[in-house]
């Protein structure tokens, strides 16, 4: 009963991991950068929906929308600020930039929203739930994994039919042949950023009613989706959701077995040992590389 | 790194620290900041958790002190007409900011003392410092019993606050008197507080067996989903929960242990006093009765009503009791100031050793909110409140009102 | 370093001890506290800047002296300036022990395996409670002593400025010794470097082929219509008279043409009978180790072969063996020269011994391509 409930928390938590690293994996497959404020990002969707719709006091609907929208506009403003003036002049500090700059909306949200951590009405989702087997399930638990997975598929699906996925396709395999067939891939590169910050929105809406929402709600979640997209190969789609629901499973399993103190020692351990084993990601393929 | 880049010409940067006047000009500049002279107020500092998880208690504590210190500086100061002044420190919940924060207060403000101290492990930083650099420090929160028990001689460290090892004993006395349990299984914060916590509830049901521990778990401030370490205290028999942690984690615990539907009694100490613990904990957030050292709720005495008055007077947010959270931080802080300025009067100066002394040996009677204080102190015991000063409350709906 | 710079070092230190001489307790702690964190950065410049590996768990070595020189000082009750060393040793082995399992990893993975090694480090620490007093921390500890004189927080910025100017020195000197070359050959092209494996010790270890290296270096600076045999080729290779600007630390740029023209090969090659090779796999290892130790060893006053050459001195008599060949097609005549002015470049910035007067032979051109092709990079790097 301890195990099958791990799992089910495991899957839930995992598979928002899973949708973070595939913003890690959007970004990086378009402009070999990592956004390292997603956490932060994921905490201001939590953020803005909590306060469009207990504060302002709007319908849920409403404050979904706007706290997606908002998302994703950060998205593409952490793009255009803290990661395009530096690749433009071949520099490497857009990753300490993204991390300022996750920083600094952490601040933000610290002066803005306030300091006390706050919690979301329980309504129908987090209160309501199926007994199956002996365990109970919340709507919420049951959810979570669901709304991961098809907008991973939704995702991919896009990408390979629609327009604009197939542009996005085409500048993640040679930038410059795609420019020259009229791809405008300074726009495809935003879009990237837009679509990550979209995707930490999600998770932070999805995951709010099950944490506290601070402004510090987001750290930690980013560097565990960070080590999820990196175990799955960041240049792996499919790969990083399956890692994310591989870390959150065993995360949760870990926490039911030795107890959440040694959580994070074991999981982060076994990340190290299997990055040792595979350099480039548990799900990585073979890459051609030109000296 | 990832993308290697050829090494660039950095000969720029050669030539600008070629110059010595770079160095000058920070040199100079930094010789322009000094500190100011001591001004005539008397300088009394707070350093409490203003932002984070306990902000809520931190502004609590900066009430009771702020109301204090109104109330001396309208009855003309102190020392022959200085007026109290409040600066205030955050300390982030974190040990090496509250550090920062003291040596800040120490040698650039000069305070006369410090109070604060919600976050027990930041306390436990700052003690040695405060000792070694013969500072008062007055907790006015934190219980962990090393605090004030910290085997300095001279100890300048008092407290106006309940005490881990005394709350231990009366957490578990109350889990048998008004739950008849028998069993309790502890559910702890992974931090010294948490530590502080277990080593007193282990020795108090060693001294009296009336209550056994039927097993210790300890969970992180971060952590989702407690239903493991409840699943394996119900494993052992357990028929009590004895929760020590601040509100946000403790919320989670009680939504774990409603989703486990196992309905069993909680028995907490007052971190989950300290956040919006109604509101994160959903519906069964009155299920856990905790201990605080005061209500505002019920019938108040001439110090309790006059400080409402006072409270509504000054935050016109707060219409009633219902509205003053974290009471405990109000009351704590408010005695504490005024239990300060009196032995300030009575030494006759701001020497430290001097207000030891008199704190040590106050004389006279002060009625204070919690209760009249007679000989707060003693050389050997630095806390001014003890078991019998405890009351048991719990929530119901938003309010924290005293267990009948 | 020229004497402005000098004077602004010593203007610089000198205000720098004013203040902490007429500051308050307050202002000292926060000097000291901004020289720590100078030290940590040199320290980590040593793995980012010279050797181009993303270190981002770097706290977890400060955390690791931290502990050393908390337990021992604390707990076993050492002196504080045996412990001071130990910590950084401490540290050292750390970063080796790291090295191990992060070898093969690179870019955004060796980000997160750092990251991963910082919490699994801070986590660790918080919860062996025996040894680090869990998430209490190490209390009490006992401020350095010296003859019976106490530090307070003055004399322990002093202290730090002492060590950060010491951190300062050494980075300088491990940036201009042969591992600093060998470091920025590794962060600017790996495989390249790989592939010719640049050691940073001397002639001993086989298998080098700096000389190569440095010519070609040099050659495929220039522009193509030069690239000709050259018999005064060595003097071209102090490269700052190079048309492209390259500068001495050897760019590898050489692998752009790496099949070389029969005749192009005016090549020094020094062989050793030792085969104690030094791929650049021993300098990720060292990279880390030696960055927490802030280059502990400098190489020209202590080992001018460097650790390795130094430990493969103690196995080979040291010159007895050592031959050099020079494989050239111009005449005969002018090889002598180029001999001599190679075997001078490979003192000067490999570090052969100087009390070392190897014999000269010269080959054919065509034996020092073969020789080329037969060192491969060696396993799984």
């Amino acid at each position: 009963m301890l195990v099958a409930s791990a799992l089910l928390s495991g899957l839930g938590l995992g598979s928002m991991y899973g949708l973070l690293a595939l913003g890690f994996y959007v970004t990086h497959a378009v402009s070999h950068t990592v956004n390292f404020a997603q956490g932060s990002t994921m905490m201001l969707g939590a953020v803005v929906c909590f306060t469009v719709w207990v504060t302002f006091g709007l319908p849920l609907t409403l404050a979904v929308i706007v706290a997606l929208a908002a998302c994703t506009v950060w998205g593409a403003l952490v793009e255009r600020v803290a990661v395009r003036p530096f690749v433009a002049r071949g520099s490497d500090a857009w990753l300490i930039a993204t991390v300022a700059l996750g920083i600094v909306i952490d601040n933000v949200i610290l002066f803005t929203f306030g300091k006390d951590p706050r919690g979301m009405p329980p309504g129908i989702l987090t209160t309501g739930s199926v007994t199956v087997a002996g365990i109970k399930i919340q709507y919420l638990q049951a959810l979570i994994p669901v709304v991961g997975l098809l907008l991973a598929a939704g995702l991919h699906l896009s990408f390979q039919r629609s327009r604009y996925g197939k542009a996005l396709l085409a500048v993640v395999q040679n930038k410059d042949a795609a420019r020259l067939m009229g791809i405008d891939v300074e726009r495809v590169i935003v879009a990237a950023f837009a679509v990550s910050g979209l995707l930490a929105g999600v998770a932070g809406i999805l995951v709010a009613p099950l944490f506290t929402i601070s402004s510090t709600m987001g750290t930690l979640f980013g560097i565990k989706a960070f080590a999820v997209a990196i175990l799955g190969g960041i240049e792996s789609a499919w790969g990083v959701v399956l890692a994310g629901l591989i870390y959150g499973v065993a995360e949760a399993l870990i926490i039911a077995v030795l107890g959440s103190n040694y959580s994070q020692i074991v999981t982060f351990a076994l990340v190290i040992l299997a990055l040792a084993v595979r350099p480039r990601g548990l799900f990585a393929r073979a890459e051609v590389k030109k000296v | 790194m990832w993308n290697p880049s050829p090494p660039r010409c950095d000969a720029s940067l050669r030539r600008a620290w070629r110059h010595p006047w770079v160095f000058a000009a920070v040199v100079a500049t930094s010789f322009a900041t000094q500190a100011a002279l001591a001004a005539e107020p008397i300088l009394v500092g707070n350093i409490a958790a203003l932002s984070g998880a306990s902000a809520q208690s931190g502004e609590a504590i900066t009430r009771g002190l702020s109301l204090a210190i109104d109330e001396v500086n309208a009855k003309g100061g102190l020392l022959g007409g200085r007026m109290l002044k409040l600066v205030q420190r955050d300390d982030d919940s974190t040990p090496p900011k509250g550090l920062i924060a003291a040596r800040e207060l120490i040698f650039k403000e000069k305070v006369a003392a410090i109070f604060g101290g919600i976050d027990t492990p930041v306390s436990l930083a700052m003690t040695p410092l405060m000792n070694k650099e013969k500072m008062i420090f007055m907790g006015v929160w934190a219980a962990g019993t090393g605090i004030t028990r910290n085997g300095a001689t001279p100890n300048y460290v008092f407290r106006v606050s309940a005490v881990d090892d005394l709350v231990d004993i009366k957490l578990l006395k109350y889990a048998h008197q008004k739950f008849g349990a028998g069993k309790a299984g502890l559910m702890l914060i992974n931090n010294p507080w948490g530590e502080s916590n277990q080593m007193g509830l282990l020795a108090a049901s060693k001294a009296d067996p009336t209550v056994q521990i039927a097993g210790v778990e300890k969970f992180e401030n971060n952590d989702v989903d407690m239903v493991p370490q409840l699943a394996r205290l119900k494993g052992s028999g357990a028929d009590a929960i004895v929760l020590v942690v601040n509100a946000p984690p403790g919320a989670q615990m009680m939504k774990s242990r409603e989703r486990m539907g196992w309905m069993v009694p909680v028995i907490s100490h007052w971190g989950i006093s300290g956040g919006r613990f109604p509101e994160l904990a959903g519906p069964t957030a009155g299920d856990a009765h905790f201990v605080q050292t005061y209500s505002f709720f019920g019938k108040q005495s001439t110090a309790g009503a006059r400080v409402l008055a006072d409270l509504k007077k000054k935050y016109p947010q707060i219409k009633g009791p219902e509205d003053i959270f974290a009471p405990v931080g109000t009351a704590n802080s408010y005695d504490a100031m005024h239990l300060l300025a009196l032995a300030i009067e009575q030494a006759g100066s701001t020497d430290p050793d001097a207000v030891r002394a008199a704190l040590e040996n106050l004389k006279g009677s002060y009625a204070g909110l919690i209760k009249a204080y007679t000989q707060p102190f003693t050389p050997d015991s630095h806390d001014a409140l003890g078991p019998d000063d405890y009351i048991m409350v719990h929530y119901e709906g938003d309010k924290v009102v005293p267990v009948q | 370093m020229s004497w402005r710079a000098l004077l602004s070092a010593a203007v610089a230190v000198a205000g720098v001890c004013l203040l902490i001489a007429r500051g308050d307790g307050y202002q000292c702690y926060i000097i000291a506290l901004v020289g720590l964190t100078a030290i940590v950065g040199i320290g980590l410049n040593i793995l980012l800047g010279l050797s181009g590996q993303i270190s981002l768990g770097h706290v977890a070595f400060y955390a690791i002296g931290a502990y050393t020189v908390g337990v021992l000082t604390a707990n076993l009750n050492w002196s504080f300036w045996l412990a001071l060393p130990l910590a950084g040793v401490f540290a050292g082995l750390a970063g080796i022990v790291l090295a191990i399992p992060v070898l093969r990893v690179r870019g955004p993975y060796l980000a997160m395996a750092t990251i991963a090694f910082g919490f699994v480090v801070q986590q660790g620490a918080a919860e062996w409670k025996g040894l680090t007093g869990g998430w209490n921390g190490l209390m009490n500890i006992p401020a350095p002593r010296l003859f019976a004189f106490e530090f307070d927080v003055r004399e322990i910025a002093l202290l730090v400025l002492g060590l950060t100017i010491l951190a300062l020195v050494c980075f300088a000197r491990l940036s201009a010794s042969p591992w600093g070359k060998a470091m920025r050959a590794v962060r600017d092209a790996e495989v390249a470097s790989l592939s010719i494996g640049p050691a940073p010790n001397a002639a001993p270890s086989a298998k080098t082929r700096e000389w190569v290296f440095s010519q070609r270096s040099s050659r495929s600076c220039m522009p193509r219509e030069r690239q000709r045999p050259r018999a005064t080729g060595v003097e071209s290779t102090p490269t700052s008279r190079s048309p492209c600007g390259c500068s001495t630390n050897f760019r590898p740029t050489a692998f752009a043409n790496p099949r070389p023209r029969q005749s192009e090969s005016t090549a020094v090659h020094p062989v050793a009978q030792q085969s104690a090779g030094f791929p650049s796999i021993t300098y990720r290892k060292g990279m880390f180790a030696v960055k927490a130790m802030i280059a502990p060893v400098d190489d020209r006053i202590a080992h001018p072969r460097g650790i390795d050459g130094w430990r493969a001195g103690l196995s080979v008599h040291q010159c007895a063996n050592q031959s050099f060949q020079i494989a050239s097609s111009p005449p005969k005549t002018e090889t002598r020269n180029v001999a001599r002015s190679s075997v001078s470049l490979a003192r000067s910035s490999v570090g052969v011994p100087r009390n070392c007067s190897p014999h000269l032979s010269v080959v054919k051109s065509s034996a020092v391509t073969a020789l080329l092709f037969q060192y491969k990079p060696r396993g799984n790097h």
